[in-house]
Order: structure tokens, then C-alpha cells, then sequence
């Protein structure tokens, strides 16, 4: 049933305080709510198909379920699937296989759902130290940012727009800071 | 990352805890919710098609911060006025300044909320959206774009239960509205 309930106290809303344009209260806690419904809160979802068992010897069979009749061939392998083999995404039809591979492999940006910021962590890395106290680290932590800058300038970064400038500021800052230590040795040695 | 800036632009809102960001993007067929951490990203789609209500509850967080930098002015407003070191003096008229700012900013923007976006799996907070105004703008920006990929809302799904309908809080229609969208007719089913 498309139930809809108080974000604050759960209580359930009717009818009446949906889509409206002005605040409607809860008549359980009156917490103001603006509620906007849309035409899938009444929508039964689809029932999952399950695949038809082949009945005639020569139509092509499922490779995952030989005794199910296959419907279309995956998009990415091309290996046939039955209607429960079939996995619809991004307007493909893919296998299970080469759905995990592809979500494994980063083809299906569609499917990450964590990815690790190399800029900003090369960029911390090459700045977190720059202080009166921390200095001394620099002699670890510029190696280490230069290192990621270019380990991982072409690592799949951030999925919403994310420049470079992160990584150039890193490369930059540890540059000066090698540049720093080799001074500092060579006029040691000299001394 | 040009493929990225045509698929996602920046929507409206944004905040910042301890440890953690969020924002919102807007994609080509779904909405999504950046959680960063650390040196991570996580993210969480979703799709147009699946998006049952966006819930706004207005909460008081606003009355609170209002109340909070309030004393704060008047506290050290008075400070300002005993302390008679210059130097003291100074230190004081900032923060009691600064006290004043952000209760002028934090009135400026208005009343505070808590948003959800629901689908038939979960309802999901949007902690980016904080503000009542920022929500409305963003709701009204998602509206059009979930009803072009549902299509548009019946206005009789939204009429009231017959007074005979159970009450409130049960959890079975007597009714169940037709959905028109050229497949045979369907029980509702519960969320």
C-alpha cells in the first residue's frame, strides 16, 4: 500500500497533505511537512521473470540455465541468457559475469559507489607538514605525494567534475619541498 | 572528466560535519547524493524512475542557532563594555561583531529542514538539503524530471479515503486506484 509516513514520528499522512504548496502538519507530532508524491509511490513493481523452460530440442538454451530457453544474447560476451540471466543496465543487457566484471574493472561508472581521492590525499600529504613542528616529515611525506601524483594521475578519480589541479598543486609543493632537502644536504656535505 | 562535467551539474545545498561533506548532483536519469569522507567518496543514485516522495520537514534548527548566537552577542557584548584594556576591548567588539553576523546570516536564510527521498526500498535522508528554500528549489527542479520519467500524476490518486476506508494507520486500501499505463490493472502492494 503506498504508505507514507511523518519523517519525525512515523506517523501516516493522508492523502490530503500530498503535493501541496504549503507546509502541512503532522497530526500526530505537527511537525510542518511538505510532502511531494509521484506516480511510482502507486506502481506495482514489475513480477521478476524467472525464465522459460525450453521445450523444443532445437531452440537455443540459456548458458548459465541449459534448460531454459535463452532470450537474447548478452551485450558485452554474447552468450545467451534466459529472461532471469538477463540483466538490464544502462540501456544494455548484460550478463551476471560480465555485470561483476564490469562493475570490478570500472567499465560501469554506474555502479561505483565509493572511490578514493588520491588528488586530495597527495595534496595533504604535501601540505599537512608545512608547519613549524611537522617540517621534518616533509622529508617522507614529499616523496610520498610525488609518488601518488603520479601513481595514480590516471586512476579513476571523483564521477561528478573533478579537475587535476589537486595533483599539479601536490607535484608542485613536492617538488619545492625535494628541492628543499637536496639544498639542505648538498650544503651540509659542502660544510 | 569532461564526460563527467556533461553528466552531473552541481545542485543547490551542502553540508559539512566533522568528518564528513555532502552535496547533491544532478545526473541524466538520477539524482545523486556525494558523501565525502576523508580521502573517499561514497555515493548513492537515485533514479528518477524509482523515486516515490520527497519529504521536507521543517525543524528548528534555525530558532536554536538564532537563540544561540543571541546570548552569544549579548555576552560578549557586555564584555566589550566592562573590559576597558584596549587591546581586550578590540577582541571583544569582533566576536560580539561576529556573534551579530551570523545571527543575521543564519535569519537571512531562512527556516531550517530535514529532506528524504523515498523509493520502494528506503527512505533516504539528503543532508545537503538544510534550508527550506534550497530544498523548495531543488524539488522544484527534480519535479519536472521524475514526472517526464514517470509521467504525470493522476489527480485522483490523491483524493481522501472514503470515510468507510479503514483508519489512518492501518495498512490496507479498500480501494486500490487504477494505474492507466496500458497494462492490465494491479493490487497495490505494501512498501
Amino acid at each position: 500500500m503506498y504508505v507514507v509516513t511523518c519523517t519525525r514520528c512515523g506517523f501516516v499522512l493522508d492523502e490530503s497533505r500530498f503535493n501541496q504548496p504549503d507546509w502541512r502538519d503532522c497530526p500526530s507530532c505537527q511537525a510542518l511537512l511538505r510532502v511531494e508524491v509521484f506516480p511510482a509511490l502507486f506502481k506495482e513493481a514489475a513480477p521478476a521473470q524467472s525464465g522459460h523452460v525450453l521445450v523444443t530440442e532445437g531452440e537455443a538454451s540459456c548458458f548459465y540455465h541449459p534448460h531454459k530457453k535463452a532470450t537474447r544474447p548478452c551485450d558485452a560476451c554474447g552468450r545467451f541468457l534466459c529472461a532471469l540471466c538477463d540483466v538490464e543496465f544502462n540501456d544494455l543487457h548484460l550478463c551476471p559475469s560480465c555485470l561483476d566484471s564490469g562493475r570490478k574493472k570500472g567499465h560501469l561508472s554506474n555502479l561505483d559507489n565509493r572511490r578514493t581521492l588520491y588528488d586530495s590525499l597527495a595534496l595533504t600529504l604535501a601540505l599537512t607538514p608545512l608547519t613549524v613542528i611537522l617540517w621534518p616529515f616533509t622529508l617522507i611525506t614529499a616523496p610520498a605525494a610525488l609518488f601518488i601524483s603520479i601513481r595514480h594521475w590516471k586512476t579513476p578519480s571523483s564521477v561528478v567534475p573533478r579537475s587535476k589541479a589537486r595533483f599539479v598543486l601536490a607535484i608542485l609543493f613536492a617538488l619545492i619541498q625535494i628541492g628543499g632537502w637536496g639544498i639542505g644536504f648538498w650544503s651540509l656535505i659542502r660544510s | 572528466m569532461a564526460r563527467a562535467q556533461k553528466m552531473y551539474r552541481r545542485l543547490p545545498g551542502n553540508a559539512a560535519a566533522l568528518a564528513s561533506y555532502h552535496r547533491l548532483w544532478l545526473g541524466p536519469d538520477h539524482l545523486l547524493a556525494v558523501r565525502s569522507v576523508g580521502f573517499s567518496e561514497e555515493y548513492k543514485r537515485f533514479y528518477f524512475s524509482d523515486i516515490q516522495a520527497l519529504i521536507v520537514q521543517k525543524t528548528d534548527r534555525r530558532e536554536i542557532l538564532n537563540v544561540i548566537c543571541a546570548l552569544a552577542a549579548i555576552l560578549f557584548g557586555l564584555l566589550t563594555l566592562a573590559i576597558s584594556n584596549p587591546v581586550w576591548h578590540g577582541f571583544w567588539i569582533i566576536l560580539t561583531a561576529l556573534a551579530v553576523f551570523l545571527l543575521l546570516v543564519n535569519w537571512l536564510r531562512g527556516p531550517t529542514c530535514v529532506c528524504h527521498v523515498r523509493t520502494a526500498v528506503q527512505t533516504e535522508p539528503l543532508p545537503s538539503l538544510r534550508r527550506a528554500r534550497t530544498a523548495g528549489r531543488v524539488t522544484a527542479l527534480l519535479k519536472p524530471l521524475i514526472e517526464q520519467a514517470q509521467g504525470a500524476l493522476r489527480p485522483d490518486w490523491l483524493q481522501p479515503r472514503p470515510p468507510s476506508a479503514p483508519a489512518a494507520n492501518a495498512t490496507m486500501l479498500s480501494t486500490p486506484p487504477v494505474i492507466d499505463d496500458g497494462q492490465p490493472p494491479s493490487t497495490l502492494r505494501s512498501p
